[in-house]
């Protein structure tokens, strides 16, 4: 079963990472922290899957990037969010909405 | 599409991705140290447990990697599976598709190769086009030849390197001992400049070897394929002696590879001054057959129009001789300079083909697009049958761009396999082509095998036809809704849809519209080849001779004692009935425009004579062409004695109305002086291979008064019932003699059935294209039939059930395959007779709206649209309502 988890997984690294820079650009380990602090850390991500789904999310339009100093004066890869990627969290975020209610009211009957 | 910019960028910098992803990790381990350090670790201790954090940063680089580059061509590979894994279901489709795009790209192939190497291919010299002669045109739109001497006249004038160039003389050769048949051009000093190349060994014509006005010294510069062949590229040529027309010449130069003068068919191999190994004309300087140079920097061609038509009277003033008729004066000074690049060369196959060849092209492209309606109306059938899926896909989630995409790789890999397979198709169907250009006394140079700039075409076409045939089905698999996809599956469908039947009916009349005109073009062919050519052809052979490098020099030198015996012991072979001689007999066609004739004493008008053969005693006996009046030529008619001619009726009657024309005397004008007859004779018209031209204004003259500057070698002509025994006969008789040796033995029947090779040719591939356009229209209308009656299995088996007999079954899918042609009919019978119009010029005998062929076309299809529907009839009839209902 670890290959369905690893799907359930990845879908909803992507809606994490979008919901991370919905506040505002971010570099890699900054999302990975952003996303530590708004699950109030449920999800740690490991480099391993954060750095492919950032890069899979630019390459599918949803981010975009650039350098730029980070807060302690150092160069880093800043993403954030596009148009699309505003339009993709929306979608999603009422997609995994429906989902879960499906799933709760599943579990409640 | 920005998926596409990001494979582009990703492949094209693959380097600054693979920097960039580098230098992100980098700064991350440098964020996780500092991040470290500020919790209190010390940075030692902070940057080994960073490492620890991200050491697998390898992997992780490589999983990045893979999510850059492969996103398309992940998709791209699962379309190609995709697709496969369809063909592989439906092989006859695929098959089907293939083949039909195979042969409408390599017919087109075939015949932009032709095009290509007859039309369009550029001489091989820097800005080629740039290249201008001076050409005159009169009043009435033919080119007079100018003397050569014009160019000095000419020369301050605004073309650069004007030079004089007489090209294309077939002269017997003797080039390292070996005998050759090539041609040579004269030139003057100025034109392997005018042409930008120069000799890659030795040097090319300097002013004194090569002067505008006296003769020329003995000198040649060869090309490069004779050099490479001849002389196996030896360096040491330069400096040795070749026979040209038995004088003399030394090879100073050798031209750069590729160069072969301006005619282009044959291409030249030997470059010589004028006067140097012809002997100048008496009294007057040569013709030239183009005064050419390039402009000077600056002038523009409008300018130097201008100022050569400005100049040009006094030009002519001054190089007419004084002695010329005034009124062929005036008609010479009526001419007016016209300016023509001669960047492609100069070409009588181009002349000859152009016109055909456009001609089958458009047939050829019709073709493809016929290939395309077809394949195009198939794959819609097939969108219709994978609907349901499609309408999954779709409800799925599928995006619409995704489908387009799948199914354009689909269509994509069809038409390549189909380019691919193309390629054989061309290459056969340009040297099947190649074959019909008849030969003439050199070898053609022309290359029928296809070029970059064909393969470009060819490739550009395949990717149209990809698209062209995806478009249709693509539009309507992203427009329909996916309700209606889905419940499609599910309902009675009538028809096969009126865009089905729209592209059915466009095939069916485009197909028409090719059979119509194949079937003119055949008719007219079979005129051509069964037309009155008032001469008998049957049991004669005639022998192409060509003069032994060594033998006698060319000219009037003891004809007197060859010819007689030649012809006596030739007619002493067994099985021979008659033998003669004649210059160029029988003519492929009569293509020269003809020379002005005239009374003695009159001016010359417009008539003109348009055959001029020397022949031999008997010439006439053995065509099988009749004496009118007078006598024939005799070998008493000599140098010696008055100039004599037999003329045939034609010109008897345009000279003289009622034709009485023996023992009065006409005059011709040539050059370099004008000849005078007397008529001796009249004989009925011939018209030597064209049925077309059968009444040649024809003028015979006695082989023993051909001055030196007729230096053609006569065909001997055998009337035999033996031809093999004759061949070697006369082989063996001309070897003995040691003069000329046979180069051609060949039947009259078989050289006449080359002469129209432009009609054969058109007429064989119009008819393979519409036989092919006839076929696909018949598989259209078929398959459409076929897979109404798949579509509609369970109506007619609902309606079988309720009590329909069978027959109205079959009755309702004839008459949709009838409907369809009748419809195609009623479209391409109108088109058919605009474009019959077009090739008015290539019919004899037959008239463009010939009703027999339209009818009998018309015809054809209706019983086309029966045949089509016969199998997919009776398959309706035998549905068992039972099992098509079970399918529900």
């Amino acid at each position: 079963m670890a290959e369905s988890r690893a799907t359930v997984l990845q879908g909803t690294l992507d809606l994490l990472i979008l919901k991370a820079l919905s506040a505002g650009e971010l570099h890699g380990l900054g999302v990975s922290r952003r996303i530590e602090q708004i699950t109030r850390g449920t999800f740690s991500v490991q480099p391993g899957s954060l750095f492919p789904a950032l890069h899979r999310l630019e390459e599918a339009g949803a981010l975009s990037s650039s350098w730029q100093p980070s807060e302690n004066n150092r160069r880093a890869k800043f993403y954030a969010l596009t148009k699309t990627g505003r339009r993709r969290l929306g979608d999603e975020t009422a997609q995994w909405q429906r989902v879960s209610m499906a799933i709760g009211h599943a579990l409640e009957s | 599409m920005s998926r596409l910019s990001h494979l582009w960028r990703n492949l094209r910098h693959r380097d600054r991705v693979e920097r960039d992803l580098d230098d992100e990790l980098k700064a991350t381990l440098e964020l996780l140290i500092d991040e470290k350090i500020a919790a209190g670790a010390d940075p030692v201790e902070a940057r080994r447990r960073a490492m620890i954090e991200l050491n697998r940063i390898e992997p992780i680089k490589e999983q990045v990697r893979d999510i850059r580059a492969g996103i398309l061509i992940d998709t791209l590979n699962q379309d190609v599976k995709y697709a496969v894994r369809h063909m592989r279901r439906a092989p006859g489709f695929a098959a089907a598709a293939i083949l039909t795009l195979a042969f409408g790209i390599g017919a087109n192939t075939a015949m932009f190769t032709m095009l290509n190497a007859i039309v369009l291919k550029r001489l091989p010299i820097a800005e080629a086009d740039q290249l201008l002669a001076i050409v005159p045109i009169n009043s009435r739109g033919t080119n007079r030849t100018t003397p050569m001497s014009a160019v000095a006249e000419l020369r301050d004038g605004p073309l650069d390197h004007f030079c004089a160039y007489l090209g294309g003389l077939v002269l017997p050769v003797l080039a390292n001992n070996t005998p050759l048949q090539t041609s040579t051009t004269f030139v003057t000093s100025e034109c392997f400049s005018a042409f930008g190349i120069a000799p890659i060994l030795g040097r090319g014509l300097t002013e004194t070897d090569a002067p505008i006005l006296g003769a020329g010294a003995p000198v040649a510069v060869i090309s490069h394929r004779l050099w490479t062949t001849t002389y196996n590229s030896d360096r040491s040529v330069l400096g040795q002696s070749m026979l040209v027309n038995n004088v003399p010449v030394t090879i100073i130069g050798v031209l750069p590879k590729g160069f072969i003068g301006l005619e282009i068919d044959t291409g030249v191999d030997i470059f010589t001054p004028f006067d140097a190994v012809l002997p100048a004309a008496r009294g007057r300087r040569q013709r030239a057959s183009y005064l050419l140079g390039r402009l000077r920097p600056g002038v523009t061609i409008e300018a130097a129009t201008a100022e050569i038509e400005a100049r040009w009277p006094a030009v002519l003033e001054a190089v007419l001789p004084a002695n010329m008729a005034p009124t062929e004066r005036t008609q010479l000074m009526d001419s007016k300079p016209r300016l023509m690049s001669l960047g492609t060369g100069v070409s009588r196959l181009r002349e000859r083909y152009s016109q055909p060849l456009m001609l089958i092209l458009g047939l050829t492209g019709l073709l493809l697009i016929l290939a395309c309606i077809n394949l195009g109306g198939l794959l819609l059938s097939r969108l219709n049958a994978r609907s349901a899926e499609l309408a999954v896909r779709l409800a799925l989630g599928g995006s619409r761009l995704r489908i387009a995409q799948q199914m354009l790789v689909e269509n994509g890999m069809l038409s390549l396999a189909g380019a691919l397979l193309a390629m054989p198709v061309a290459y056969f169907t340009a040297a099947t082509l190649a074959s019909f250009m008849p030969p003439i006394n050199v070898p053609y140079t022309i290359s029928f095998v296809p070029d970059a700039r064909v393969f470009a075409l060819t490739t550009a076409v395949a990717i149209t036809v990809g698209i062209l045939m995806s478009a249709l089905p693509v539009w309507f698999a992203t427009r329909r809704s996916t309700a209606a996809a889905i419940r499609w599956d599910r309902t009675i469908v009538g028809t096969t849809g009126w865009w089905g039947r729209g592209l059915l009916v466009s095939q069916v009349s485009l197909a028409i519209v090719m059979l119509v005109n194949a079937s003119l073009l055949s008719r007219s062919l079979y005129l051509l080849n069964t037309g009155d050519l008032g001469i008998r052809p049957d049991n004669l052979l005639t022998v192409k001779t060509w003069s032994l490098p060594r033998g006698t020099v060319y000219g009037r030198a003891d004809r007197d004692g060859y010819y007689p015996p030649l012809v006596e012991k030739v007619r002493a072979l067994p099985g021979v009935t008659a033998v003669a001689l004649a210059s160029s007999s029988p003519r492929l066609s009569t293509t020269s425009a003809g020379s002005p004739v005239a009374w003695k004493g009159d001016a010359y008008d417009n008539l003109t004579a348009n055959g001029f053969d020397s022949i031999s005693p008997a010439y006439f006996d053995t065509m099988g062409i009749q004496l009118l009046a007078g006598r024939d030529v005799s070998w008493q008619d000599t140098m010696k004695t008055i100039p004599v001619a037999v003329v045939s009726e034609s010109l008897a009657r345009a000279l003289q109305r009622d034709g009485d024309v023996v023992g009065r005397s006409f005059t011709m004008r040539t050059l370099p002086t004008d000849l005078e007859f007397q008529i001796v004779g009249v004989v009925s018209d011939a018209t030597h291979g064209d049925p077309r031209n059968s009444h040649t204004r024809a003028i015979y003259r006695p082989i023993l008064q051909v001055g030196p500057a007729s230096s053609l070698n006569p065909n001997i002509i055998i009337q035999t019932t033996d031809a093999r025994s004759a061949a070697s006969g006369v082989r063996q008789i001309l070897s003995d003699f040691g003069r000329d040796y046979a180069q051609e033995i060949i039947s009259v029947n078989d050289l006449l059935a080359r002469a129209p090779s432009t009609e054969r040719m058109s007429a064989t591939v119009a008819g393979a294209v519409s036989a092919m356009a006839v076929l696909l229209a018949l598989i259209g209308v078929h398959g459409a039939l076929a897979y109404s009656v798949a579509r509609r299995t369970r109506e007619i088996g609902v309606r079988l059930a309720i009590g329909a007999a069978p027959a109205a079954a079959a009755r309702s899918i004839m008459r949709e395959g009838i409907v369809v042609c009748t419809l195609g009919v009623a479209l391409g019978l109108p088109l058919a007779t605009v474009a019959a119009r077009s090739l008015r010029s290539l019919m004899f005998g037959i008239s463009e709206n010939d009703p027999a062929t339209f009818a009998a076309a018309a015809a054809g299809f209706l019983l086309l649209g029966v045949v089509a529907g016969l199998a997919p009839a009776r398959r309706a009839a035998a549905v068992d309502p039972v099992i098509a209902l079970r399918a529900e």
